[in-house]
């Protein structure tokens, strides 16, 4: 069909560059919806770490007010300032949100202070002084929302991760991962455990 | 026999996909048909009316969405996750502004919820939704005045949303542009002039070209009949459905 032998060099090469063409394509394309996953997934980190940051803030407040009522348990107040220290110590960078070790590190001191504060509200609702006080249970409900919040914001961020770790296991962005130089890795699930998960302080009214 | 593998995971991916889309829930939600969602009919007739009527003029006044979702039993489920999945099944509020507010009474358990939307949260605080919950509809509702009791919700909801002017009805955000696609283009301009230039040289080159970019353009319209995308839109723009998302703010209370 085909006869000159420079034509059909410019055949092959035309027919090399349309499918390279199709396959960089697909690859861009594969390398953005990473990218596109990777900073869902950023921007609901934040969302939760803004949650996580609400408890924190909170806790002075609450210390403030156990310490103002007439009687408390001196141990459980401890525990609780203990354990925000702890957990406020954990400072994670972008690359521990994949790195197991250190993301069970940040959610056990996290849980650890979560079940503290709920054992705090727990012993002092037994105070009638204390519960009867309006800064004390404002604070509860404001404790209570913003467990309610975290509880949303580490779904979101469960769910963001796994449509993440999903694209970056199929073929295709596994295939660009590996070519592009292996800038994603898989994230890491923040789970909570369920000890802490079942123990949310409830607003008695 | 590699064929066949491929279909009978194709087809098991399909039931699959199936089964996880209609697993978990406990109580069943049903579609925002109005303002005010009341499955077990709690309300009368009239009351129903009258208080989806308030939500709707409210809307169209002053642009906020509140519904109210009266359930005669939870199911077990907390009211919590209840009131989230509905807000964001419905999409309560608008979509970016996410401003809508959803009240949820549970006559079985006696509890109420108020969830806000994302973009609700200094308006309305937690604090303020537990006031509302535990000072004007716990009340009411203690006395089994079911629609006095969410009526006077809604107003407190209602008043406390007016207080904040960055909730104000206010012109619709302009939809931004999408996002830049300028190395995919450059890549698919480069191969068209190298190609064109090619057809131009040699009449054999068009020859071939011709049926590759049909064949190309056969495939392409295949894929945009798989890819889901496009066409989305906001289509459930009813009854304060307009996208709106919780973040899970608002608060709880029992009667």
């Amino acid at each position: 069909m085909v006869k000159q032998p420079w034509l059909r060099a410019i055949l092959v090469l035309g027919t090399a560059l349309v499918f390279g063409a199709l396959v960089g394509l697909g690859g861009c394309n594969k390398y953005n919806s990473l990218v596109e996953a990777d900073a869902v997934c950023d921007q609901k980190w934040a969302d939760l770490d803004a949650e996580l940051q609400r408890r924190y803030d909170l806790i002075p407040n609450i210390v403030a007010t156990v310490k103002a009522s007439a009687k408390y348990e001196q141990e459980t107040l401890d525990k609780v300032i203990q354990a925000r220290t702890a957990a406020t110590q954990i400072k994670l960078t972008a690359d521990d949100l994949t790195d197991p070790a250190k993301m069970e590190a940040f959610q056990k001191a996290q849980d650890q202070l979560k079940g503290s504060l709920s054992r705090l509200i727990v012993t002092q609702e037994a105070y009638p002084d204390l519960k009867a006080s309006q800064a004390f249970h404002d604070l509860t409900v404001e404790l209570e929302g913003t467990e309610n919040r975290i509880l949303r914001a580490r779904q979101d961020y469960n769910g963001a991760v796994k449509d993440f770790n999903a694209e970056l296991r199929k073929v295709g962005g596994a295939v660009v991962n590996k070519v592009t130089g292996k800038p994603f890795k898989p994230r890491v699930y923040y789970s909570a455990s369920t000890e802490a998960t079942t123990t949310v302080p409830k607003v008695d009214l | 026999m590699r064929v066949a593998a491929f279909i009978a995971a194709f087809a098991c991916a399909l039931v699959c996909a199936r089964g996880t889309a209609t697993a978990a829930p406990t109580v069943a939600l049903p579609p925002l048909v109005g303002h005010v969602v009341d499955p077990g009919h709690q309300l009368s007739t009239g009351d129903y009316a009258r208080l989806d009527g308030e939500l709707e003029g409210l809307r169209a006044r002053t642009g906020h969405a509140i519904v109210v979702l009266v359930l005669s039993s939870l199911g077990g489920e907390p009211i919590e996750d209840v009131a989230y999945r509905a807000f964001n099944t419905w999409g309560v509020g608008g979509t970016g502004k996410n401003d809508g507010v959803l009240l949820v009474v549970s006559t079985g358990e006696r509890e109420v919820r108020i969830e806000t939307g994302k973009g609700v949260g200094g308006a309305l605080t937690d604090l303020q939704s537990n006031d509302i919950i535990r000072l004007q509809i716990g009340p009411l509702l203690a006395k089994g005045q079911l629609y006095a009791g969410l009526e006077a919700g809604v107003q407190a909801i209602a008043a406390a949303l007016a207080k904040d002017p960055s909730l104000a009805p206010a012109t619709r955000a302009p939809p931004t542009s999408s996002s830049d696609n300028s190395m995919v283009l450059l890549i698919v301009v480069g191969v068209m002039i190298v190609l064109g230039i090619g057809a131009a040289v040699s009449p054999a080159i068009r020859g071939v070209l011709w049926p590759v970019l049909r064949l190309l353009g056969g495939i392409l319209r295949i894929l945009a009949m798989f890819s889901g995308r496009g066409g989305g839109g906001s289509g459930k723009s009813r009854y304060g459905g307009g996208g709106g998302r919780s973040g899970g703010g608002g608060s709880s209370g029992s009667y």
